[in-house]
C-alpha cells in the first residue's frame, strides 16, 4: 500500500512536469490550429541549454534554467516565423503542416545529435534529501518541481485572464475569423504565443530532465506523446482542461507501475491518448467549462 | 567497371527496389486515400519480423536469439506471411482508428501506434529479440552464393516482386476502386452523398498500403539476414513520405521516380568526406538532408513532379485545389467530428 502512495506522489511530480509542458502545447495548438510535432524537441532543448549553462558557464541551475528557457522561447519564435508561417502563408493544408512539423522535429533531432552526441547526461540539483509529506515520500527536488509548476500555471492563468494578450490568445483560439474581424493583431499575438509556449516547453524539459535519472537527445521525442495525451484529454486549446488532463495522465502513468513493468509506463499515456481520441475527441473540457 | 563498383550499383538497386515498394505502398494509403500513415514503418517492421520468424528455426539460446514462432518456412512463403501480418495490423488499426478520426488526430494516433510498437518490441526480447533484433535469417539462395556477390543474386527477386506490386498498383489506380478512393480523399462528404462506402474504401487502402510495407520489410530482412529496431526508427518515415510527395500523390510512376531520387540522395550522402573524430555525422547529415528535402518539396511543389492522372485526362491543379477540402488551410478547431 505504501508503494501505491509513493507512486501517487511520483504521479503528482510527473503531473507537474506534464502540466507545464501541455499547457504550452494546448495554447499553441489552439492558436495556430495545427499540431506541432516538434514541440517535444523544444523540451529537449531546454534541458540541454540548461546543462550547457551549468556545466560550461557554471551558472546556478535556477539562473541557467531561466536563461535556457528564454533561449528556447526564442528558438520557438524563430522556427515558427521562419519555417511554419511560410507554409501557412502558402496556404498549405493541415496535412502538409503536420508533415512540416514532423520534418522539423527530425531535422532538430539530427542537429541535436551533431551538437551534443548520443551519450546521456544528468541534471542534478543536489537536494535529494527525502521528505515525508503525509503518506507521500518526496525528495526536495520533486517538491521544487511541483512548486515551480504550480507557480507557472498560476502565472499562465493570470496572463490568460488578466492581460490583453491573454484575451487575444483565447479569442484566436476560439474563433480565428472573428478574432481577426475584431482587430486583434494576430501576427503579433502569434509571435507572443511562440515565445511563451516555447518558454513553457523549455521549463517542462528542464523539469523532466531533473526528475529522471538521465536524459539524451530523444527526451522530447519520447515525451511528446505524453504531453499530447494530456492536451487531447483536456481539450485542445483549453488550458484548464489540460491541467486536469495532465493530473490524470501523470498519476495514471506512475500508479500503473504497480501493475505493469515500469519500462512500459509511457505507453500507458499513449494508450490513454488513443482511447480518448476514439471515445471523446473533444476532451473532457465540457465538464470543466470553457476557458 | 570493376566488381566493387558493380557491387555498389547492385546494392543501390536493391535498396531502390525496397524503397520503391515502400513508396508505391504509401502512395496507396497516403497518396490515393489521404491517410497520413506515420506508423508506416511499423508495418514495414512487422513484415520484416514476421518474415524472419517464419523462416527461422526454433529459438537459439546459444546465440541469444529469442523470438516467437520459428517455423523454418521457405522464403517466398515467409515473405507472403510478412505481408499478411502487416495487412492484418493495418486492418486492426484501420478498424479502430479510421472510423472516427480526422486527419490531424489520425496522424498523431498512427504516430503513437508506431511509438508503442517500437517501445514494446524493443523492451520485450521474447518477441523479436528486443534491441539486438533478429539475425541468422536464412537468405534466399544464400547457402549457395558467394556473400560478396549476393546483391546480384537478390536483385532479380526484388525486381520480380516490385514488378508485380507495381502492376497491381497500376491496376488499382485505374480501377473504380482507385477513383472512389481519390474522391473520398478529396471530399469525403461528397463521396458519401454519392453513395460510396467511405469507411470500407479507406480501410481497404490502409490494408493494401500496409501489406506493401510488409513486403518491403520482408525483403529487407531476407536481403540483410538481420533486422533490429534501428532499421525502423522514426527517421525512415521521412524518406518514404518525401518519395511519395516528390513523385506526386496518387501517381504510381511518380512514386517510383520519387523513390529513385530519395534513394539517390540517401545513398549519395556517404560520398561526402567524413570529418575525422566524428564518423557518426553521416547518418545525422542524411536525416537532416531528407527532412530538408521533404520540406522543400512541400514548399516548392506540393503536388509533386508528376500530376495525378484521372481516367485519361490529367488533373488540373488549380480547379482541384479550389474544390478539395483537403487543400483548405487549417480551420479553427471548435469541434471534432
Amino acid at each position: 500500500m505504501i508503494a501505491f502512495w509513493h507512486s501517487l506522489g511520483f504521479g503528482l511530480v510527473t503531473a507537474g512536469v506534464l502540466a507545464v509542458s501541455s499547457v504550452g502545447l494546448t495554447v499553441q495548438f489552439g492558436v495556430i490550429n495545427y499540431a506541432n510535432i516538434s514541440y517535444g524537441q523544444y523540451m529537449t532543448l531546454g534541458a540541454y541549454f540548461t546543462w550547457d549553462l551549468t556545466n560550461y558557464a557554471h551558472l546556478n541551475i535556477w539562473i541557467a534554467g531561466l536563461l535556457a528557457c528564454i533561449g528556447v522561447g526564442l528558438v520557438s519564435l524563430f522556427i515558427g516565423k521562419a519555417i511554419f508561417s511560410q507554409f501557412v502563408k502558402r496556404g498549405s493544408p493541415g496535412s502538409h503542416m503536420l508533415l512540416v512539423t514532423f520534418a522539423t522535429a527530425l531535422l532538430l533531432s539530427a542537429i541535436y545529435s551533431v551538437a551534443w552526441g548520443p551519450s546521456p547526461r544528468q541534471l542534478d540539483i543536489h537536494a535529494l534529501n527525502a521528505l515525508h509529506v503525509g503518506p507521500f515520500l518526496f525528495t526536495a527536488v520533486q517538491l521544487y518541481v511541483i512548486g515551480l509548476s504550480a507557480g507557472l500555471l498560476i502565472a499562465m492563468h493570470l496572463v490568460l485572464t488578466r492581460t490583453r494578450l491573454g484575451k487575444a490568445m483565447r479569442a484566436m483560439s476560439d474563433n480565428m475569423t472573428l478574432a481577426r474581424l475584431t482587430g486583434i493583431p494576430t501576427g503579433r499575438v502569434t509571435d507572443a504565443v511562440w515565445l511563451i509556449t516555447g518558454f513553457l516547453a523549455g521549463v517542462g524539459g528542464v523539469a523532466l530532465a531533473i526528475e529522471i535519472a538521465s536524459f539524451d537527445i530523444n527526451l522530447g521525442l519520447n515525451f511528446f506523446f505524453v504531453v499530447m495525451a494530456a492536451v487531447v484529454v483536456g481539450g485542445i486549446g483549453k488550458p484548464y482542461g489540460t491541467m486536469v488532463g495532465a493530473l490524470l495522465i501523470g498519476v495514471s502513468i506512475e500508479v500503473s507501475t504497480n501493475v505493469i513493468p515500469a519500462q512500459y509506463k509511457l505507453d500507458v499515456a499513449f494508450l490513454i491518448l488513443i482511447l480518448i481520441l476514439l471515445w471523446k475527441p473533444q476532451g473532457i473540457s465540457r465538464i470543466t467549462g470553457k476557458v | 567497371m570493376n566488381s566493387a563498383s558493380g557491387l555498389w550499383i547492385a546494392n543501390a538497386l536493391v535498396n531502390f527496389g525496397v524503397l520503391a515498394t515502400i513508396s508505391v505502398g504509401l502512395n496507396i494509403s497516403f497518396g490515393m486515400a489521404g491517410i497520413l500513415d506515420l506508423s508506416y514503418f511499423f508495418s514495414v517492421a512487422i513484415g520484416a519480423y514476421f518474415g524472419g520468424v517464419l523462416a527461422l528455426g526454433g529459438t537459439n539460446a546459444a546465440l541469444d536469439l529469442n523470438h516467437i514462432l520459428g517455423l523454418s518456412l521457405p522464403w517466398p512463403i515467409a515473405i507472403l506471411g510478412g505481408a499478411v501480418a502487416s495487412g492484418l495490423l493495418g486492418l486492426l488499426v484501420g478498424l479502430v482508428a479510421l472510423r472516427r478520426l480526422r486527419s490531424d488526430y489520425l496522424a498523431i494516433v498512427l504516430f503513437a501506434v508506431w511509438s508503442i510498437g517500437y517501445d514494446i518490441i524493443s523492451n520485450t526480447p521474447s518477441l523479436f529479440n528486443g534491441i539486438t533484433g533478429l539475425f541468422n535469417v536464412p537468405q534466399p539462395f544464400g547457402a549457395t552464393s558467394n556473400p560478396l556477390t549476393y546483391p546480384w543474386v537478390f536483385l532479380p527477386i526484388v525486381a520480380v516482386v516490385l514488378g508485380l506490386l507495381v502492376l497491381v498498383a497500376y491496376a488499382l489506380e485505374r480501377s473504380g476502386f482507385g477513383r472512389t478512393v481519390r474522391s473520398v480523399r478529396d471530399d469525403s462528404d461528397l463521396a458519401e452523398a454519392m453513395g460510396k462506402a467511405v469507411m470500407s474504401v479507406r480501410i481497404r487502402s490502409m490494408v493494401v498500403g500496409c501489406a506493401y510495407a510488409g513486403v518491403a520489410g520482408a525483403l529487407t530482412i531476407f536481403y540483410v539476414g538481420a533486422y533490429n529496431p534501428s532499421a525502423w526508427f522514426i527517421f525512415e518515415t521521412i524518406a518514404a513520405f518525401a518519395a511519395v510527395l516528390i513523385g506526386g500523390r496518387g501517381n504510381v510512376f511518380g512514386a517510383l521516380i520519387g523513390a529513385f531520387i530519395i534513394n539517390g540522395i540517401a545513398s549519395g550522402v556517404q560520398f561526402i568526406p567524413t570529418i575525422a573524430g566524428r564518423l557518426d555525422l553521416t547518418a545525422d547529415f542524411r536525416e537532416a538532408l531528407l527532412a530538408l528535402v521533404l520540406m522543400l518539396v512541400l514548399y516548392i511543389r506540393p503536388h509533386g513532379v508528376f500530376r495525378e492522372r484521372l481516367g485519361t485526362r490529367t488533373r488540373d491543379e488549380t480547379t482541384a485545389d479550389e474544390l478539395s477540402i483537403e487543400s483548405q488551410p487549417p480551420l479553427p478547431i471548435e469541434s471534432v467530428q
